[in-house]
């Protein structure tokens, strides 16, 4: 579309091309018009106007919610939602900019092999030698005299604009980078939001960067094994970018895999594996390299491997990236990157970089320390770096900096901060410009590099300057396909891979996650059913002081404390204690506190869950975490339980039979069989009046009312619910809600797992059943509970185990003093 | 006294790991190999351990040491790892009068000229067991004065750290800071070593730590003592005649029963054993045993 086509701004855009934070570039607008690029998006915020623009964005939210998408570390409380504005930056000008990071990369790589090989730019100067052994990411356990130096496989930089437009590169990230999994996540969202929009723009695709990354991951392998295995080594749960990981594991068809997956042997790397080892050829390295290897690199670290430097020196493992790119990272080297340029490639940098210094040299330090309130003040600190805003500090806080700049000046370094520019983003006020920074993405591929068009784009969370975390707020970036691009994609160079992993017995954390899924989602559902039911007849009862209603409700409420350990406060009306075991989800043991405990498990096997799932764990969190204090229960209650049933259906209906579908299983079908004993149990005693009534409570619990009526109605079974109850909810192995149905889908698991052990016991517990004894029925319920506790400590002792507990153990040097005279 | 010209020696440097529990697996990085310089040779060196390595695998490391990986399978509560070094030690007396025409000042200078840009940074530059901190400068300065000629400023520092610390064990950890060192005025080797290095870098003279064996001497009348010795550290410094051996914990300078395995920056290059054992055992108990023995000097 031409800009003369475009109509007169609307007041949306003509407020925004007046707001006062607007940079002196910004991504949508030239002046009050929009760019030749932009034109189209533009037409559409006008078109769907400031209603359409907050519906968008609350399309996003809701989609993200639905992916799952979140963004930082821990089960619960410090993750949140992964925050995405609707509107793409569109860039133009992308394939220069993709030759400017090729070349950048190509030159990393080179500089990379040099510093741990002949160091002649250490040698000659180039880079004062300082500059590079100072950082904690030069890793001298890397380098071997003799052997091949660490390898540049994947790179990512973060880039800005000047206020002329141009493009900047502000840092390197060589080290373990994140947001390849977020972008392509950003993409989906945005496609849907902006529908119309996204199918009438031509754009380069994104899928082809991660074919390429998994082509390059399984070419590197081939050298060791004719099919070889990948893994994405990560930290966890104890990453902020956990998702960013498992999506990225669940693109490329690589397992993701924890430290206590992996172990060295004899030198090589092995994924643990239903009790066997299976050679792990490439690692797609998550964790940060000084955390690796707690023999070779740092003793404290508990997510890293022994062993895992050794093997990866002696070409045993191949990883993505070596362990010492991250000194890569080091903004000590930009000064000096343009001189390397013009001597190692014979070319001059293609994307410049802000003016920056590295305070060891002298001159730099005095420019620095003369210029500390204009400049952005960068530490180094490990592999990563600590920016502070000189313009932003007080006196002393300058004065505090100064001080520590010249303690240390090897650790510091000065940048002339770039404007940035601006991008506009949806707000209740309207459109805000927020400063935008690019994260792009760069694979090996032969001598070259290939990149994700465009990136991880984000922008801060207010107008301020600066630019956030990578959690801040994101942006999709879009590049159109143009002529040459269309004409030459970038995946027509090779075939496409067949993403061929041998099928894998599961690492034991692996498996014991799955069954904690199946777990917590059976435990949501039995514990809204019992809430439910209950709920329902106080709603009856309650007020029936005495009455037959009134002591049913006080067993059921009774099973309700049992059973979810959850005691009432003195103050507290029975409908307020439901509300509360149903919402609150810092009460261990509530339905909320469930369902956020199956989603946290569920994050950490993101490659092994359906992609739908994820939709209905978002309902069922809305629906649950988004109540208010005087939601009506039922409906809450409903609506969560048919997530779950949605849920169970895509287990049911998508998986393969495979082990991991026998683990989630198996965790779902013991927690069922001990939900109902214990609800049996809690309820067998009620004797007089309100027993018929409870009877019917649990069968309605255990969905089995309609049963019940049926066989009472043909004949076939009691017309008394409590003479109804054993029968059906203990023994019968038709009904798919009774404890032997249970023991037996477990056993027929246990099989499939590989553990005839463990199945035949749980089959022996299913035939016991049918023999209880008829007085004292608590008592004996309660064993045939204990022994399915021992069974599920069983399993977990069979096939959960976590490798045995590390110790480091270092002599200290000592000699007797005076001995030696 | 001093011991000067050839010495012969063989080492037998034995660590024992024992545990309260079975150990599953144990890994293992170990400077456990003597190294070839101009003063040392090497004549024979093997490692045993007990249980027999599953898999051992010894390189040569960026500073030119022997490095040697070895994993050990459990089953046993106790594993073992021993080196014996047979070396040809033959060490020169330090040429004091060549280095009294060097103030520190001009040393330094001569450093940075002789020394490769890589070598003098590495040994200047702080590294992560010598942080120069401010305490530490102030120390520096409160010993040698930078018109100080050289083998005096030396002298000092090894006689000022010999003086006013105190030979201490289980004061210190293999993670100690230098600051706590100069605090409670106490260590073993190591820390000396590391205090005379952080002085030399906080003046700008390279200095790298270096990791080895002494002979030593019982007491007059006793028999010497089986496994009495232990590890040994001390330090480098570069001067104008090149790398000189300083011992701050026997206020000396290295004579022909110092024994180098390795060198680095500091002892989280060349620490002699670091293993990470997996066990569940409560317990442990770490043990060092070195022998040196004195050979009969070749003919």
């Amino acid at each position: 579309m031409s800009l003369a086509a475009f109509e007169l701004p609307s007041e949306l855009i003509a407020a925004y091309s007046k707001h006062p934070a607007l940079a002196p570039y910004d991504e949508l607008l030239n002046g009050s018009v929009p760019h030749g690029h932009t034109a189209r998006l533009a037409q559409n915020i006008n078109d769907i106007g400031m209603a359409g623009l907050l519906a968008a964005k609350a399309e996003a939210v809701q989609l993200a919610d639905e992916e799952g998408m979140v963004f930082g570390a821990g089960a619960a409380k410090d993750t949140r939602l992964w925050n995405i504005d609707p509107l793409p930056v569109i860039l133009d000008g992308w394939d220069a900019l993709e030759r400017g990071l090729a070349q950048r990369a190509r030159l990393l790589r080179l500089l990379l092999t040099d510093v741990y090989s002949s160091q002649h730019v250490l040698k000659e100067g180039l880079i004062p030698p300082a500059a590079v052994l100072s950082n904690a990411g030069y890793l001298r356990s890397a380098f071997t005299p003799g052997a091949p130096a660490p390898a540049l496989r994947v790179t990512a930089a973060d880039l800005g604009r000047a206020a002329d437009g141009t493009w900047h590169v502000i840092a390197d990230l060589n080290q373990a980078p994140a947001g390849a999994g977020y972008a392509m996540a950003n993409r989906r969202v945005v496609s849907q939001v902006l529908s119309a929009l996204h199918r009438a723009s031509d754009l380069r695709r994104l899928r082809g960067f991660y074919q390429q990354l998994a082509a390059t991951l399984l070419d590197v392998g081939t050298m060791a094994s004719e099919t070889p295995r990948v893994v994405l080594l990560t930290p966890g749960t104890r990453s902020d970018t956990e998702f960013d990981q498992g999506y990225l594991a669940s693109l490329l068809g690589f397992s993701l895999a924890e430290a206590d997956d992996l172990v060295v042997r004899d030198g090589r790397v092995w994924l643990r594996a239903g009790g066997k080892y299976e050679q792990v050829d490439v690692i797609l390295r998550r964790v940060d390299a000084l955390d690796a290897d707690p023999l070779d690199i740092r003793g404290d670290s508990t997510v890293g491997v022994p062993g895992l430097a050794e093997c990866a020196q002696n070409g045993r493992v191949a990883l993505a990236n070596s362990l010492g790119t991250g000194v890569l990272n080091s903004p000590a080297l930009l000064p000096y990157l343009p001189g390397i340029a013009r001597t190692l490639l014979g070319e001059d940098l293609q994307i410049p970089m802000p003016e920056s210094w590295w305070c060891f040299e002298q001159a730099s330090r005095s420019h620095v320390l003369a210029n500390l309130p204009r400049l952005l003040i960068r530490q180094i600190h490990g592999t990563a770096t600590v920016d502070y805003l000189g313009w932003e500090l007080t006196g002393s806080e300058l004065e505090g900096l100064r001080k520590r700049i010249l303690a240390h000046p090897e650790m510091w370094c000065g940048m002339v901060p770039l404007p940035l520019s601006s991008a506009p983003v949806v707000t209740r006020r309207g459109l805000e410009p927020r400063r935008f920074l690019l994260r792009t993405f760069g694979i090996l591929d032969g001598e070259g590099f290939k990149f994700l068009p465009g990136g991880l784009g984000r922008v801060g969370e207010s107008s301020a300057k600066t630019v956030g975390s990578l959690g801040a707020l994101a942006k999709d970036v879009w590049v159109p396909a143009g002529k040459t691009s269309a004409q030459a994609p970038t995946t027509s160079l090779r075939p496409i891979v067949h993403l061929t992993q041998p099928a894998v017995a599961l690492a034991p954390r692996v498996a014991g996650t799955l069954m904690a899924i199946g777990r917590f989602a059976e435990r949501a559902e039995g514990k809204a059913r019992l809430i439910k039911v209950a709920d329902n007849v106080a709603a009856d009862h309650l007020a029936h002081l005495g009455t037959a209603g009134y002591e049913a409700l006080k067993v059921l409420l009774a099973s309700v404390h049992q059973i979810l350990g959850a005691p009432a406060y003195l103050e507290e009306s029975e409908p307020e204690y439901l509300h509360r075991v149903t919402l609150d989800s810092s009460l261990p043991g509530s339905v909320s506190y469930e369902v956020l405990r199956l989603f946290a498990n569920s994050q950490q096997v993101r490659d092994l869950m359906s992609v739908d799932t994820w939709s209905v764990f978002a309902r069922l969190r809305r629906t649950l975490t988004q109540a208010g204090a005087d939601a009506e229960l039922q409906p809450l209650l409903e609506d969560g339980l048919e997530s779950l049933m949605a849920y169970a259906g895509i287990v049911a209906q998508s998986m393969v039979r495979d082990a991991s579908w026998a683990f989630l299983d198996a965790g779902g079908r013991l927690e069922r069989a001990r939900f109902t004993l214990l609800l049996l149990e809690y309820t067998q005693d009620c004797q007089g009046a309100g027993a018929e009534l409870v009877a019917e409570s649990v069968l309605r619990i255990c969905e089995s009312i309609i049963t019940h009526r049926r066989r009472a109605a043909t004949g076939l079974g009691p017309v008394e619910a409590r003479e109804s109850v054993l029968r059906l909810l203990l023994e019968d192995r038709a009904n798919p809600r009774s404890v032997a149905f249970q023991l037996h889908a477990l056993a027929f698991d246990l099989t499939l797992a590989g553990d005839a052990i463990m199945a035949k016991r749980a089959g022996q517990i299913a035939d016991g059943l049918a023999d209880h004894p008829q007085t004292d029925i608590p008592t004996w319920l309660a064993q045939q509970y204990r022994q399915l506790v021992t069974l599920g400590e069983d399993i977990a002792k069979r096939h959960f185990s976590r490798q045995v507990t590390r110790h480091t153990a270092e002599p200290l040097q000592g000699n007797l003093r005076g001995t030696g005279k | 006294m001093n011991a000067f010209g050839s010495r012969r020696y063989e080492v037998k440097h034995a660590t024992r790991y024992t545990y309260g529990d079975l150990v599953d697996y144990c890994y293992n990085r170990a400077y456990i190999f003597a190294r070839e310089t101009p003063y040392q040779h090497v004549i024979a060196q093997q490692i045993q351990t007990s249980p027999p390595a599953r898999y051992l695998h010894t390189k040569t490391d960026y500073f030119g040491n022997l490095a040697t990986y070895i994993e050990l399978d459990g089953g046993t509560p106790a594993l073992e790892v021993t080196s014996v070094n047979t070396v040809e030690v033959n060490r020169r007396p330090p040429d004091l009068e060549t280095l009294s025409h060097y103030t520190l000042a001009t040393a330094i200078r001569e450093a940075e000229r002789q020394l490769t840009g890589i070598e003098f940074a590495e040994f200047t530059l702080p590294s992560p067991l010598v942080r120069l901190s401010s305490l530490l400068r102030h120390y520096a300065e409160s010993l040698i004065g930078a018109d100080l000629g050289l083998p005096a400023a030396l002298v000092e520092l090894m006689s000022r750290i010999y003086g006013d610390f105190n030979y201490r064990q289980g004061m210190t950890s293999v993670r100690t800071t230098l600051d706590e060192v100069l605090q409670t005025k106490a260590g073993v080797c190591q820390d000396f070593a590391h205090l005379a290095i952080g002085v030399l870098r906080s003046l700008q003279l390279p200095a790298r730590y270096v990791s080895g064996y002494i002979e030593t001497t019982p007491p007059k009348g006793k028999p010497k003592l089986q496994g009495a010795d232990a590890t040994h550290a001390w330090l480098s410094v570069y001067t104008p005649t090149g790398w000189l051996d300083l011992d701050p914990t026997n206020n000396q300078f290295a004579d022909s029963r110092y024994i180098v395995t390795a060198w680095g920056r500091d002892f989280s290059d060349v620490s002699p054993l670091r293993g990470v054992v997996l066990t569940e055992s409560e317990t442990s108990e770490l043990s060092v045993e070195v022998n040196v023995t004195s050979l009969p000097r070749p003919k």
